[in-house]
């Protein structure tokens, strides 16, 4: 094998096995099942250019304890499964379905994380994180598209999460 | 050289993962713009992204098929520009590309543009397109009347009393009649789908397999077998054979609701419909077997006439309530009545059962008690006559109104029942709803697409946002893009140029159900010259 082709190889194998950077997504895609873990959403660019200006992110049944990390300049608010009451005191109270960062400004070239703790379900699956970009000019990009493993890839993927049985 | 090449791959592995945005690249502008038309041609393609791409396909499919370019596109950086043949002919174009972002996605994307005026395709086989339709509407007729005589005879047969056996051929025979015209229906509906120029088109194996495309097949397939059964089971004697027909009849009434407004809408609009085609079959297809029984036995059937009575009266209210139920669906509001084509012709099936209710009243309450007497079963003969021709007006204007369409004129807006020709309606369902697309008129040229949606229980479900990704595989094309407007709740409406080539179209429709939630469903769509 010439070094050409190594290094093709390598080349190959390193896009192959880097994760869909191009879309919003989470810093794991495997999980261990019922654990507390640290996630953090990961927001590479705005939409077609536009400055990010919100970020919702809808928590998968299952996940439990979900507790979101305050960012400075945007305003937290979660909603419950009981309809729109925003969770308040300990993690033991109504589950949190979705998380919401607004009112911030983040520049298409600049890249943020929203951290997330949460417990994962007690049973092995496969979960979605569908996520909703709103950015300046009222231009929105949804990663809701839940394609089926082996499917080719959607503009707009949900990150999907493998949560795996516990060591 | 092999140095250097290496070098530059492991420089491009190191730079990799720093360069870019991590965006898959966007295309930003283009010149012409999507959507344009313009007066004459224009002399190159521009394309903007929003990062250096690289470019690895660009196609240009013309009126006439695939174009060739002037010359190899330049691509610079963001942008990339192809030159295009001179004095491009009048036409709609489309421009579909494929290039690598800086992430190494790799992206397709495309636009349309018109130059100068189209000519109108669409407008010339009018009178053919017409032709169509009444065919269809013709074979619909002879359908509905199968249907009614020789299901709702064996009906009556399991039902009511065994029909004289000299009628008993007669009912066969409607009963194959309808099977036939049933299953000449899926040629006609292929024909209209073409466009075919004459009924000759009728002959050819692809105006049959065009139709296989459309709802309309699954429900011909089902109808035919079902009146099939009806004719066999009046070879079979006894009870067996009067089951047997009944069965028939419940299964061509299931046929009928597979395709049509009442196929979109679930549970509720099929049942509906079923029970509207089986109690009208019951009380029409007992005309032919009473007079039959008055004739031969006078006063005697006296027996059988009152048990048709006390089916009649409750299945003529279900009959009633069904028809009043499938108009309330259907129809957008009330005024539609009176300002649509199907709301008059729905007023004018009204009109005519209640004038068969009168009759029927006639009947029951003065001479059906007179049957001892000696005129007795010649006045009520005739009376059923009466009743037999209002029933066959009937199912005439029925035969019209579950084709008619915007294409018959008088039809503003709201809901309609899909015409088998000229337009193409295809249907599918995806993740838990169920869509009717309706091409107008599904030819190569502009195009009216309506897209009805709907939830697995039948209500509308009015999506924030939904929008069709075109796609021609067989001439190249791919990635155009639109937004349908929302009309009416669970209505979406797109009218343009996107479909200017015949073929079979890929229509993949996404559709926004909530903020977190959106189903994709591809839709193919045969497009005629």
């Amino acid at each position: 094998m010439t070094t050409t082709a190594r290094l093709a190889l390598a080349l190959g194998c390193a896009l192959a096995a880097a994760p869909a950077l191009a879309h919003v997504t989470l810093d794991q895609s495997s999980m261990p099942a019922d654990s507390y873990l640290r996630v953090a959403l990961r927001v590479p660019h705005g939409c077609e250019g536009a400055a990010t200006t919100g970020i919702r992110v809808q928590i998968p049944d299952g996940f439990r304890n979900v507790k979101p990390m305050p960012v400075a300049g945007w305003t937290l608010t979660t909603v419950t499964a009981d309809d729109a009451k925003p969770a308040e005191g300990h993690g033991a109270s109504a589950p949190v379905k979705e998380v919401s960062w607004q009112g911030g400004s983040l520049p298409d070239n600049f890249y943020q994380e929203f951290i997330l703790r949460l417990q994962t379900p007690k049973e092995p699956g496969e979960f979605f994180f569908p996520v909703v970009q709103d950015c300046e000019g009222g231009k929105v990009s949804r990663w809701i598209e839940r394609a089926a493993s082996g499917a080719p890839e959607p503009r707009y993927p949900a990150y999907r999460v493998r949560v795996v049985p516990k060591n | 050289m092999r140095r250097l090449r290496s070098l530059l791959l492991l420089l491009g592995l190191l730079l990799a993962p720093l360069s870019g945005a991590w965006a898959h690249a966007q295309l930003v502008e283009s010149a012409p713009a999507d959507g344009a038309r313009l007066d004459a041609a224009p002399p190159a393609l521009r394309l903007s992204f929003d990062e250096a791409v690289t470019l690895l396909e660009l196609r240009l499919t013309g009126p006439a098929g695939a174009v060739a370019l002037a010359g190899p596109p330049e691509s610079r950086g963001a942008d990339i520009r192809a030159t295009l043949p001179r004095d491009l002919p009048p036409g709609t174009y489309f421009a579909s590309f494929r290039i690598i972002s800086a992430d190494g996605h790799p992206v397709g994307g495309g636009l349309v543009f018109g130059v100068g005026t189209v000519p109108d395709r669409a407008a010339a086989p009018v009178t053919m397109a017409a032709g169509w339709t009444l065919a269809a509407e013709a074979l619909r007729f002879l359908l509905y009347l199968g249907f009614a005589i020789g299901a709702g005879g064996a009906l009556f047969r399991a039902l009511v009393a065994e029909p004289p056996p000299g009628l008993a051929h007669g009912l066969a025979a409607t009963a194959w009649l309808g099977t036939l015209a049933t299953l000449a229906s899926i040629g006609v509906q292929g024909g209209g789908m073409l466009g075919a120029p004459s009924f000759l088109a009728l002959l050819e194996g692809a105006t049959w397999a065009t139709a296989t495309r459309s709802t309309v097949f699954a429900r011909a397939l089902v109808v035919a077998a079902g009146l099939a059964v009806v004719a066999l089971s009046w070879r079979a004697r006894g009870r067996g054979g009067a089951w047997a027909g009944a069965a028939g009849a419940l299964l061509a009434a299931l046929g009928l609701s597979l395709s049509g407004h009442a196929a979109i809408g679930g549970g509720l609009p099929r049942g509906l419909l079923v029970a509207h085609a089986l109690t009208a079959g019951f009380w029409l297809g007992a005309f032919l077997p009473l007079l039959a029984l008055l004739r031969q036995q006078g006063g005697g059937a006296a027996g059988a006439v009152r048990r048709f009575a006390a089916i009649a009266m409750p299945a003529v209210a279900l009959l009633l309530g069904t028809g009043a139920g499938q108009a309330a669906l259907h129809l957008p509001d009330v005024p539609a009545l009176w300002t649509t084509l199907y709301g008059r012709l729905v007023l004018a099936k009204a009109a005519g059962a209640v004038l068969l209710m009168i009759l029927a009243a006639w009947n029951h309450w003065r001479l059906t008690p007179r049957l001892g007497r000696d005129n007795g079963p010649h006045a009520l003969r005739r009376s059923i006559h009466a009743e037999g021709l209002v029933g066959l007006a009937v199912l005439g204007v029925t035969a019209v109104l579950s084709m008619s369409s915007p294409h018959a004129g008088a039809h503003q807006h709201g809901h309609h029942h899909h015409a088998a020709a000229p337009g193409v309606a295809v249907a599918t369902e995806a993740g838990g709803l169920s869509l009717l697309l309706e091409a107008d008129p599904a030819r190569a040229g502009t195009n009216r697409l309506v897209l009805h949606l709907a939830r697995g229980d039948g209500t509308p479900l009015a999506a924030p946002e939904v929008w069709l990704e075109f796609s021609l595989d067989e001439a190249g094309i791919s990635g155009i893009r639109r937004r349908m407007a929302a009309q009416d709740p669970g209505r979406f409406v797109l009218e343009g140029p996107e479909l200017a080539l015949p073929g079979r179209w890929t229509l993949r429709a996404e559709i926004l159900v909530n903020d977190f939630e959106q189903v994709t469903a591809p839709l193919t769509l045969p497009v005629a010259p």
